[in-house]
């Protein structure tokens, strides 16, 4: 780009970097746009406890898009000035040195832009980041954001005009506007394929979030060929020299087949069946493990913190267990790359998957209820029918799920009911269930603790759970029926015989 | 290209320039030394274009051409003799969302013009020149035509050039502003070589020791002002009837006629007939054979 490629002309280029890195911040455009931007990326942003470097990964992507918008329109005023203005003025550094110029500062621009997201969010993080940070990926990401002034300049020079600033600034709130007019209506679905190929553009690769070295280098590599394509573009559409435009028009045809390929290879290798069908059983002997309170957990590598927070947890559940009750293993399960735990579910372990989020109250109790579900022996409900109607233990169980961290009446009882909704109930255990969440903690604790082996037993009923608590199911002092306007059930749901629910466990 | 020119001067030999078929420049021979040197021409003769090769911008068809020295053709000299050039060209189109100290800072940081400080000096030197330093803060698309202009001239005179060539430089400056624009180029010129294209003849002939004339691409004249207007001496005339149609001539402002009588015309003798002394309109006129009826 700079044919004399003097001392002098390489000062002259730097200072001209720094010109237009100045001149870009203080532009109207970058004020305005820029922080919109941002606070928009920021409002969209899925908070969670424990967050994951897939979530940074994620949140980054769609910075880098929107970023990667924002400085192609700053980009493009600048652009147009150098093809515009400045060509006839007979200068000492070339044409395209001024570009390459422009460009570089709107790179640092953009890449400054994003480190500052990056270590916003990370700084900003309620735990340290779980998961193992790959370069690689992060590095596509800040490629990815390029795009943009990158594509301004290929724009500004191929067509010396602002109309592709103007079609982008014409197709994202038509695209935001017919996103809202459309839903539920038949153009929702070429809304959606719309929506589709912008996350292609932005995601091409069938990895939610590139998390071993081979997969983030392959992201990189198709971030790196897709600026290389650019580029190769912008010196396609240069008339000089001439002999320039076959070469790069060749080079053009050779990035885009290495791009096919790329995405080829991705989808061959990495696509869930592929994942699935090379699924191999993990044990404690392949993983890094660590027990907490006598409960095992093997999390994914980098997800120390969140053994800690499902830990917390589960950790009054497991206060309430006699000590030498046993106990399942905790498996952390990620899609992409360990498909293994949910292709190959092991017997005696609770799978958590890596989206599940911790601050949910859904999830929590979920797993609550797989522990206690283990601890007392009661078949996992999946495919089996009410195989704890009518058992002292269920309700046990949906006892033990409401010792959960810092749950309302509410959810509670919700939590409660869900697990009694896993495994079966009819009126007793639910007018039982009802009544114990009513007794104090310590005062059911002592009597389960006491008690255990007989009320574990798949042969105890109900009843004998309720006389042990000082309740009566029958009589005058019997329970009174549940709360039908607090309850998730329904009364016929609990009554009528060879009911069963609508979403049919 | 074994042509070479003086350090701050120009040497054309045979310079040929085509547009598809149309030769612009048709083998224009041309030595350029410190001082002002004015370039006339009707439009189209290819003033525009024989400045845009002799600023580099444009490559010559063929001939040889050494500027301050180099030779335009290869890069290297190239960038030397932008290094040294101030150009203005036929009504520069500037990006309009600068500021006119953005604008000087912007081309004197591709002037190659030093550090930030010492080029910000430069800057509002150059600013202060062409009387626009109150303006430092003005986008340029609040700017007059003239205004404009103005700032094209600074642009151009910044890191004070070798060579300085000005396209139409003084159209839209009011008079004050043009007698400023001669006392800047002629301070400028005691060092530098300065080719001024312009038609304000006016310009020329405060200005110029030194006139090229150029029609089709061809010199037709070149020497000093006063060899110009020798060659009209006693060919310029003013009359109250109106001269044959084949003679330039146009009415004054009394109501007479001043008639420029081309060689081999005749002018038919009249009794109010005064011979006048011509001047360097007059001369080009003649010389182009011009007719503004």
């Amino acid at each position: 780009m700079i044919r004399d490629a003097s001392p002098r002309s390489r000062a002259t280029f730097r200072r001209l970097v720094v010109f237009n890195l100045r001149h870009m911040v203080i532009s109207p455009v970058f004020l305005v746009l820029v922080p919109s931007m941002s606070v928009l990326v920021w409002m969209t942003l899925t908070t969670s406890g424990l967050p994951t470097m897939g979530d940074l990964f994620n949140e980054s992507v769609l910075f880098a898009a929107g970023m990667g918008a924002t400085m192609f329109a700053v980009t493009t005023f600048p652009a147009l000035r150098e093809v515009r203005h400045s060509e006839p003025l007979a200068l000492p550094l070339s044409p395209g040195a001024r570009m390459a110029a422009l460009a570089l500062a709107a790179i640092t621009i953009t890449t400054a832009l994003m480190g500052a997201f990056m270590t916003v969010f990370v700084l900003t993080a309620p735990a340290p980041i779980a998961g193992t940070p790959q370069p690689a990926a992060f590095a596509g990401v800040f490629v990815i954001g390029w795009c943009g002034p990158l594509g301004a300049v290929a724009s500004a020079l191929w067509t010396r005009s602002y109309a592709p600033l103007i079609a982008l600034g014409l197709l994202v709130p038509l695209y935001l506007g017919s996103s809202l007019l459309a839903m539920s209506t038949r153009a929702d679905v070429i809304v959606n394929r719309m929506g589709a190929v912008f996350t292609l553009g932005l995601q091409p690769l069938p990895l939610t979030y590139p998390d071993t070295l081979a997969t983030a280098l392959l992201y990189l590599t198709h971030a790196v060929l897709s600026v290389l394509l650019t580029s190769l573009l912008i010196l396609a559409v240069r008339r000089r020299p001439r002999f320039l435009r076959p070469v790069a028009l060749g080079a053009v045809g050779l990035a885009g087949f290495c791009l096919f390929g790329v995405h080829t290879h991705a989808e061959n290798e990495y696509s869930y069946d592929v994942l699935t069908a090379n699924a191999r059983p993990r044990t404690p002997s392949t993983d890094t493990c660590e027990v907490r309170d006598g409960l095992t957990y093997c999390p994914l590598p980098g997800y120390a913190s969140w053994v800690e927070a499902w830990h917390t947890d589960l950790a009054p559940v497991l206060e309430a267990l006699p000590d030498d009750v046993p106990l399942p293993t905790v498996w952390q399960a990620n899609l992409t790359r360990r498909a293994d735990v949910m292709v190959h579910p092991p017997r005696d372990g609770i799978v958590l998957s890596e989206h599940w989020i911790v601050e949910d109250e859904h999830y929590r109790s979920l797993v609550r209820s797989e522990l206690a579900a283990h601890a007392l022996g009661l078949p996992l409900p999946r495919g089996t029918e009410y195989p704890g109607v009518g058992q002292a233990r269920t309700v046990v169980a949906a006892w033990l799920v409401t010792l959960g961290e810092g749950l309302d009446a509410d959810e509670e009882l919700r939590s409660a009911e869900w697990t009694l909704m896993d495994h079966g109930t009819d009126l007793d255990d639910l007018r039982l269930t009802h009544a114990v969440l009513s007794l104090p903690d310590e005062h059911v604790a002592a009597v389960v603790t006491e008690h255990w082996d007989t009320l574990a037993a798949p042969e105890t009923d109900t009843a004998v759970l309720a006389e042990r608590l000082g309740l009566s199911l029958e009589g005058p002092e019997a329970i009174p029926a549940p709360d039908w306007r607090r309850s998730l059930f329904e009364r016929e749901w609990v009554t009528d015989e060879g009911y069963r629910p609508p979403w049919g466990y | 290209m074994t042509t070479t020119s003086p350090r701050n001067g120009v040497r054309a030999r045979g310079l040929v320039r085509t547009y598809g078929t149309r030769r612009a420049l048709d083998g224009v021979d041309l030595d350029l030394g410190p001082g002002v040197t004015g370039l006339l021409g009707r439009n189209g003769a290819g003033k525009t274009t024989l400045l845009r090769c002799l600023a580099t911008d444009l490559e010559a068809t063929d001939g040889e051409l050494s500027v301050l020295g180099r030779d335009p053709e290869r890069a290297a000299e190239r960038t030397e003799i932008r290094r040294r050039l101030g150009y203005l060209p036929q009504n520069p189109s500037f990006y309009p969302h600068f500021t006119t100290f953005g604008l000087l800072d912007y081309m004197a940081v591709l002037k190659e013009r030093g550090g930030r400080r010492e080029r910000h000096d430069e800057v509002r030197r150059a600013l202060r020149r062409v009387d626009l330093y109150d303006r430092r803060h003005t986008r340029l698309r609040r700017l007059s035509g003239g205004m404009r202009q103005r700032l094209g001239l600074a642009a151009a005179l910044l890191g004070d050039p070798h060579l300085l060539l000005l396209d139409e430089p003084t159209i839209g400056l009011d008079p004050e502003q043009r007698i400023r624009f001669r006392d800047l180029v002629s301070e400028l010129a005691v060092h530098s070589t300065v080719l001024l294209s312009t038609h304000q003849i006016e310009d020329v002939a405060a200005l110029c020791r030194r006139v090229l004339v150029l029609d089709q691409g061809r010199v037709i004249f070149d020497g000093t002002p006063a060899a110009l207007i020798a060659r009209a001496r006693g060919r310029v005339w003013e009359q109250g009837t109106r001269p044959p149609r084949n003679v330039t001539s146009w009415r004054l402002a009394d109501g007479r006629h001043r008639v420029l009588v081309p060689e081999g015309v005749h002018n038919p003798d009249s009794d109010e007939r005064v011979p006048v002394e011509p001047s360097l309109e007059d001369a080009y006129l003649l010389l182009t054979g011009a007719v503004p009826r």
